[in-house]
């Protein structure tokens, strides 16, 4: 079944590691086969990493867009999942990040990329509401 | 899906992640080893580094579990790291920055 992308004017996304961006009207794509998708909502760029819950996001996020599952790219994403449990006090984000490793371990970026979305999402709100 | 896939899943020997480990560590495992690591994920030698790799990922996942067991501690303050970040990557991101 394909993927539809619905593409507001001017929005970009990243495919297989080209960045394309949509022209001044709303677009539909439609994706016939598995590809390595990212949308401009789901990009998260360096300076924004600043939390541990962000860092290890944006260590999975180039691991699927580059479309490496081992070697030191996967060094790099237990280095800060290893920083993130560290100071995850909450039972149930801790199970989040042990989830999070298992996709990775298992090259299911895409999926250890959306878990991780929610955790920095959680994480977010907070940091919000401490202020 | 590819014949030679079908043909690997027939052959295919599923592990838990101690077992698997234990598997690859003593040498000799079969191609068809896949290691279950619940919630659906499946980790299979799949990638380019083959064996080694996913020796790699599975240890990876292991010293994660035994972290996620350990207290946490409050106090603890992380290194202020930089993300690291390859300069293809870099290239890639700043194209993608919304345009202003």
């Amino acid at each position: 079944m394909p993927l539809k992308l619905s593409l507001k004017p001017g929005e970009t996304f990243i495919l297989n590691g080209a960045v394309v961006r949509n022209g001044d009207r709303r677009g539909v794509l439609l994706l016939e086969n598995k590809a390595r998708v990212l949308r401009e909502k789901d990009i998260m760029q360096p300076e924004e990493a600043n939390t541990p819950a962000r860092r290890a996001y944006f260590a999975i996020m180039q691991m699927y867009l580059t479309g490496e599952t081992e070697g030191p790219a996967y060094d790099r994403v237990m280095r800060a999942l290893a920083d993130l449990i560290a100071v995850t006090p909450i039972p149930e984000e801790r199970e989040l990040v042990t989830e999070i490793s298992a996709y990775v371990a298992s090259s299911n970026l895409y999926k250890g990329l959306s878990k991780c979305r929610k955790l920095v999402q959680q994480d977010d709100a907070l940091n919000l509401e401490a202020g | 899906m590819s014949a030679l896939r079908l043909v690997t899943e027939e052959f295919e020997q599923t592990f838990g992640l101690e077992e698997g480990l234990a598997r690859l560590e003593r040498g000799g495992s079969r191609p068809g080893l896949c290691v279950d690591l619940g919630n659906g994920a499946l980790a299979r030698a799949d990638g380019p580094l083959g064996q080694a790799g996913l020796t790699q990922r599975l240890l990876g996942h292991r010293l994660l579990l035994a972290l996620a067991q350990d207290p946490v501690n409050e106090a603890l303050e992380l290194p202020d790291r930089n993300v690291d970040i390859s300069t293809s990557i870099k290239e890639l991101l700043d194209l993608a920055r919304p345009e202003s």
